[in-house]
């Protein structure tokens, strides 16, 4: 069925100016937009498996031993967080920002090829994504940590394929000024940039890896100032974007209030950039890092909810049209939920809140809120907005996307609310304390105790991937039954050069009345005429954006990168030794982080749970952090020195049950049939060295760098596995002696944290012993 | 809302604009929640004493010390003691409290030893008497297999009490547990 939906009738209306006639490239929308429900697909996928795996972490036991390193919860829960951010989210950016950004720039795209190469590009650096996080080349952040040449490829990708073309695009226009749906795609642009950017900062090992720049504390705050701008400029802002197109388009009523949306954006964008350190809270960092983060993260309440009102107010007097369309449900929906989500931000920027919830599955419940009921709301509003536009064609079964509705609604309520509760229930047993000042509760009750929630939520990921599986169902009969050609018809639209038409200048009401000059200027800045001047100069618009983002996370950055002195140095901290390297390495592909923390926190309760509090000079060596955000697991922070011997770490790695009845820890006994591997060692530490680790690089007579720190790996594999056979354990494992194996090194990182606050302070000379703490 | 304020002149693929001004709760709830900042900064970054992160902790840890031990001072890590406090329930919990929360991923969660031996039989490895107990606790035992405590708990008392509590496990029925390790020994004295 046909629809004429361009119809414009105010904009030929009473202009006589010459007319264009030109199409819109539709077809690279119609790709991304297939993109994204594929995506979409897989990522909820995903987030079924891994919250399955927590329930039954046996689920794959059976499973041949060579396959078991790719089916841990870790993996499975960093390829979901990972595609739903760069895979799901940001093709449905894509897919909405090519399509608006025509039709309100009234003009094709600036060229049609770049956007096919953006197209493909971007899936196959997806699917290197997911290939690189599965086989364990991981960089160990929880965001976008794959190999460098990937990272590279993403922000090359990202700004020189879609950033360029966008901003062309705006310089191509046939529209006098750029809509606000454009500021909010510009700041995107800019400041996903350079976060991607930014991010392949990095010092080359070997071929494929690569060591952070930075360390410890300042490794802490770039990542806390990066994952801040990711998720919200890719997941948040340009949605805002879309709701300043969809949602008038939708309801055919004007937007609510031009002045809001002029506040909304500087105040949300530029405040935005700031509050990233709201995730250290109670870290070692310096305080005023994360209170600056709090004060900004609570100055974002107002701003975010300025979207929620425009895109409400708009509506509000047609509520009809969104009983009747699907596509406004759903983003009214998203609308709510963002509310929601984002006043809860603000409360989670709050220290004492974080207190309580930073951890627990609070903040699951939060993050998942965002990503399935606005992210995911206003996709699907916008998707089923598209396909009659896109495929010309009428959504044919409205009582299968009646049905999609409701399975997104009752599933997002059974993903987040039982994580609500769950989060509350961790919170109240982590803290509670007895009349003596005691913990009530070990961490293994409290994780029993949220198991059954967990279950519920497995089955609210499956009736929104049902939910899924119907867009898919409508997306696949748009494509089959819609017309077999179609670019869009020819539209008539004003000239090229009616942009550049002067209007006449306003006058304050108050120039040559007796006041001030100063005053009448303010007048006229209160009136907003330097904005709308500034929304016909995309290029000032751009750079405008650019030198505030940048100017805000350079303030925020440098006092903590450019000073070592930001960080309290320790003189007992010393430098991992090789094997302890190749653990951590170990420690980073498997994900470890996704469930367990590296920071004890100054508060009570933790410290009587995981032992002394962390300070910031503990972590001078590592690159990156392994703070984690999550504790599915207990926080490792202190678990070194032989708190559990090393022979219960090898008896749990390989069987954790058996240790901790009730654990949801997955059994990592490939680790005892892998051969510890030196491969690397060699380039690895003359790359740390390089950075400013003090190893001991002087070299003996026929020693090489690799020979020299291969031998001292050695030594010390045999001293731990001495150990372990001298406490009762194995020999061998399947016809390897233990001391061969890649779990030895695990042990060997997992003996080694935390214990240099009670290390004696080594005297400067001394070359770097492995093995002398460990002797028998 | 009342839309009086007139569209603006242009408009965007279809889409029209009011000029409606900001709601007035909108623009009073921003400015108090920046307002928010400079008070917060004067009470807790002015430097005044007490009012960072960490020195709120150590007050709070002092306070949770003071609670925690101040019926019972300091005690003596001797058989006297030990035997007494084996008669004090509230403070045999107290020692439950510290095995749950580092002895029992080794030993099970009720005594009857997994890794580390079964506390619940009659025999003992590095055991003869009460105060045994504690030094092993404090100095750690084969190998390392049984780490050294004294560093780790919070407090001497810790100790005390942890192996008051251990030592009332002696003859308590653990599901599954672990076979005798060492040998047997006597029964603890009487009070």
């Amino acid at each position: 069925m046909q629809l004429n939906h361009n119809q414009n009738p105010s904009q030929a209306v009473g202009d006589s100016r010459s007319m264009d006639r030109f199409t819109y490239q539709d077809s690279v929308v119609r790709l991304f937009l297939l993109a994204t429900v594929g995506w979409g697909i897989v990522c909820i996928a995903l987030g079924l498996v891994s919250n399955l795996l927590l329930t039954k972490p046996t689920l794959f036991e059976n499973l041949r031993i060579d396959l078991q390193p790719y089916v841990t919860f870790a993996k499975f829960n960093a390829l979901q967080s990972n595609l739903t951010l760069f895979a799901f989210a940001a093709n449905a950016v894509f897919t909405g920002v090519y399509y608006s950004l025509q039709r309100l720039c009234k003009v094709s795209l600036w060229n049609s090829a770049m956007a096919f190469v953006h197209f493909i590009a971007w899936q196959v650096l997806m699917i290197s994504v997911a290939v690189s996080l599965v086989q364990g080349y991981s960089k160990g952040r929880l965001i976008l940590g794959v190999p460098w040449p990937i990272e590279i490829g993403i922000a090359a990708v990202w700004v020189l394929f879609f950033g360029l073309n966008v901003v062309m695009t705006m310089m191509n226009r046939r529209e006098r000024y750029l809509y606000v749906s454009l500021w909010f795609y510009l700041a995107s642009i800019v400041t996903v940039g350079l976060m991607l950017v930014s991010n392949c900062i990095d010092v080359l090992v070997g071929d494929w890896s690569s060591v952070s720049l930075f360390a410890g504390v300042q490794d802490a705050v770039r990542q806390s100032w990066f994952s801040n701008g990711i998720v919200s400029f890719l997941v948040t802002i340009p949605f805002l974007g879309f709701v300043y197109y969809f949602v008038p388009k939708s309801v055919d009523r004007p937007l609510f209030s031009y002045k809001l949306s002029i506040v909304h954006f500087w105040s949300i964008v530029l405040l935005t950039v700031c509050c990233g350190s709201k995730q250290l809270h109670y870290t070692p960092v310096p305080e005023w890092v994360s209170t600056f983060g709090m004060l900004c993260g609570i100055m974002l309440w107002m701003p975010a909810w300025a979207g929620v009102v425009n895109g409400l107010f708009t509506i509000s007097g047609s509520w009809q049209k969104v009983k009747e369309l699907y596509a406004l449900r759903f983003m009214v929906v998203g609308l709510v939920v963002y509310g929601w989500t984002s006043m809860e931000s603000s409360l989670l920027s709050v220290k004492g809140i974080v207190a309580i919830v930073h951890y627990t599955d609070w903040e699951i419940a939060h993050s998942h809120a965002v990503q399935l009921g606005w992210m995911g709301f206003m996709t699907f509003g916008m998707i089923y907005w598209l396909l009659p536009r896109l495929y010309k064609v009428r959504i044919a079964n409205s009582s299968l996307t009646h049905l999609h509705f409701w399975l997104a609604i009752v599933g997002l309520l059974l993903v987040v609310v039982p994580e609500y509760f769950a989060g509350a229930v961790q919170a109240r047993k982590w803290s509670q304390l007895s009349d003596l000042g005691r913990l009530q509760f070990s961490f293994i009750e409290a994780l029993q105790s949220v198991s059954p929630f967990w279950w519920v939520r497995v089955f609210g990921f499956g009736v929104y991937l049902l939910g899924l599986f119907i867009l898919g169902v409508n997306v696949l009969s748009a494509l089959t039954f819609g017309p077999t050609r179609n670019e869009g018809s020819l539209m008539p639209a004003l000239s090229g050069d009616s942009k550049n038409l002067e209007l006449p200048a306003s006058a304050s009401a108050l120039t040559g009345k007796p006041v001030l000059e100063m005053a009448s200027k303010l007048d006229l800045w209160s009136k907003l005429e330097w904005h709308r001047k500034l929304e016909r100069q995309p290029v000032r618009f751009l750079l405008l954006i650019v030198v505030s983002v940048c100017g805000l996370s350079f303030i925020q950055l440098f006092p903590i990168l450019a000073f070592q002195s930001s960080v309290p140095a320790i003189a007992s901290v010393q430098p991992y030794t090789p094997l302890e390297l190749v653990g951590r390495d170990i420690y980073v592909s498997q994900g470890c982080q996704n469930c367990h923390s590296q920071t004890v926190r100054p508060l009570v309760y933790e410290s009587q749970m995981y032992g002394a509090i962390s300070q910031g000079g503990e972590f001078v060596y590592d690159r990156p952090i392994q703070w984690g955000n999550r504790r599915i697991g207990p926080d490792l922070a202190r678990k070194g020195g032989g708190v559990q011997s090393s022979l219960w770490h090898w008896r749990h790695l390989e069987n954790p049950p058996m240790m901790t009845p009730n654990t949801v820890m997955p059994s990592f006994q490939f680790l005892h049939e892998s051969k510890l591997a030196l491969g690397d060692l060699d380039k690895k530490i003359t790359a740390l060295s390089e950075l400013g680790t003090p190893y001991d690089m002087s070299l003996e007579e026929g020693q090489t760098i690799a020979s020299k720190f291969e031998g001292q790996a050695k030594k010390q594999a045999e001293v731990i596995a001495a150990e372990i056979i001298g406490q009762g354990g194995p020999v061998a494992y399947q016809s390897t002696l233990i001391k061969d194996t890649s779990a030895i090194a695990l042990i060997a990182y997992i003996q080694r944290l935390g214990t240099d606050l009670s290390r004696p302070v080594p005297v400067p000379t001394t070359p770097v012993n492995t093995s002398n703490e460990l002797s028998k | 809302m009342q839309n009086k304020i007139p569209a603006l002149t242009s408009d965007y693929d279809g889409i029209q604009e009011y000029t409606n001004p900001i709601p007035r709760w909108w623009k009073w709830l921003f400015v108090g929640t920046i307002a928010v900042a400079p008070i917060y900064t004067l009470c807790f970054h002015s430097g005044a004493p007490g009012a960072t992160l960490v020195e709120h902790f150590q007050a709070a840890m002092d306070e949770n010390t003071r609670k925690q031990y101040k019926e019972i001072g300091d005690l003596v890590a001797d058989e006297p003691t030990m035997v007494y406090y084996l008669q004090k329930p509230k403070w045999t919990a107290v020692g439950a409290s510290i095995f749950k929360a580092n002895c029992v991923s080794c030993h099970g969660a009720e005594g009857g030893g997994n890794v580390g031996p079964n506390l619940c039989d009659d025999s003992y490895k590095h055991i003869k008497q009460l105060p045994d107990i504690i030094k092993i606790i404090n100095e750690g035992a084969g190998a390392g297999a049984m780490p050294a405590w004294a560093k780790r708990l919070a407090h001497p008392n810790d100790a005390v009490l942890v192996s008051v509590y251990v030592a009332s496990l002696r003859g308590s029925k653990p599901q599954n547990g672990r076979g005798p390790d060492g040998s047997p020994i006597a029964a603890w004295p009487k009070p």
